[in-house]
């Protein structure tokens, strides 16, 4: 029987504030993940990072660009303890659409590169690049804010693609 | 005909409620494919889908790919063999945001391949509308590029079919330079 390419593998829905969510035993059997996610969060500016196999060291390294409308902005900082879904402008009334893409998170011989778009309707544009040292597979994502939690009714889909 | 009247052994029977007992659930087919995927064990110098005829069930097509090359240079593409392409894209390099572009005789959809151990570089490639005969091509990407966030746009002035996708590393243009072993280079159909 043929092997679905696009697989939706968990779905996390938040019905009340959450300091953080956990996708966990993550399948080994694909080749890329595409975190799909409609977020908010409580605390006004603050933004939503990710570790990696509970990985809380200084692995992850990022680089990030932003529109708002009337400047741009680039970022970056390497030996940092988590990777950013969205870095800059932060959490308004309106919801987040995020698209953060895990290339190769099963290979064992690369470093894990997770590149994401941001979009905030009222705020702004971003696109960003993470790098987290490691060669391990990568089997728990951890999704949180620096500051306040994710805001219920927010969403949170993993999808796997074979290669 | 009864040929035995010998006891039977067979003493167990189970009943199953579903025809699919012990097999794998039914997954109704998608709509996004895995056409081909190379994953390298060794050192080639370019890359080539042959993606004729793939018109008559997708109708556009993605290409997901994480590289690593020596010497590090830049990934280039090319549609049917082409040699005239326009680029255009956008970066931000951790202290400003910038644009470039330019023609060349590949579409460039990785600004620069970096040399750190195990880094490798990775590039999401859309190419809609890729059999129609009634466009020119237009290709947009997502890549990280020696640890740069890049969103791009390409364009192949030809409105003939794509029959052929091929990848190289160069510098200024299309090259010949050794994409590694681990390299991952996949093609996805779309059905529309």
């Amino acid at each position: 029987m043929a092997t679905n390419t696009y697989t939706p593998l968990a779905n996390i829905t938040l019905g009340s504030n959450t300091a953080s969510v956990t996708f966990s035993s993550i399948n080994q059997g694909y080749r890329d993940l595409i975190l799909v996610s409609n977020f908010n969060g409580t605390a006004s500016g603050d933004v939503a990072g990710f570790q990696l196999n509970g990985d809380t060291s200084s692995n992850y390294s990022f680089t990030a660009m932003r529109g708002n409308g009337s400047t741009t902005y680039s970022g970056g900082s390497t030996g940092i303890t988590n990777g950013w879904i969205s870095q800059y402008g932060g959490f308004t009334s309106v919801f987040e659409s995020n698209t953060t893409q895990f290339i190769d998170y099963s290979a064992t011989d690369k470093h894990k590169i997770a590149i994401y778009r941001s979009n905030i309707a009222d705020s702004k544009a971003e696109a960003g690049t993470n790098r987290w040292a490691s060669t391990a597979a990568i089997t728990s994502i951890r999704l949180f804010t620096t500051s306040g939690s994710l805001s219920a009714g927010s969403t949170f889909t993993l999808y796997g693609v074979i290669a | 005909m009864i040929n035995s009247m010998a006891r039977s052994l067979i003493t167990a029977k189970k009943y199953y409620r579903s025809m699919l007992a012990g097999n794998e659930a039914y997954q109704l087919p998608g709509s996004f494919d895995l056409i081909s995927s190379s994953i390298l064990t060794g050192t080639q110098t370019s890359i080539t889908f042959d993606t004729t005829g793939l018109g008559s069930t997708y109708k556009h097509l993605q290409l997901r790919i994480a590289i690593k090359a020596s010497p590090a240079d830049r990934l280039y593409m090319r549609i049917n063999g082409g040699t005239s392409y326009y680029n255009h894209f956008m970066y931000g390099n951790g202290s400003s945001v910038g644009s470039e572009g330019f023609s060349a005789d590949g579409m460039r959809v990785i600004n620069s391949l970096n040399t750190t151990t195990n880094h490798f570089d990775v590039v999401v490639i859309d190419i809609l509308d890729a059999f129609l005969t009634t466009k020119n091509k237009t290709v947009k990407y997502f890549a990280s590029s020696n640890g740069i966030p890049i969103v791009g746009s390409g364009l192949y002035n030809s409105t003939s079919e794509t029959v052929e996708l091929k990848f190289g590393v160069g510098n200024t243009g299309f090259g010949t330079g050794n994409i590694l072993a681990g390299s991952r280079f996949s093609l996805y159909g779309i059905k529309g």
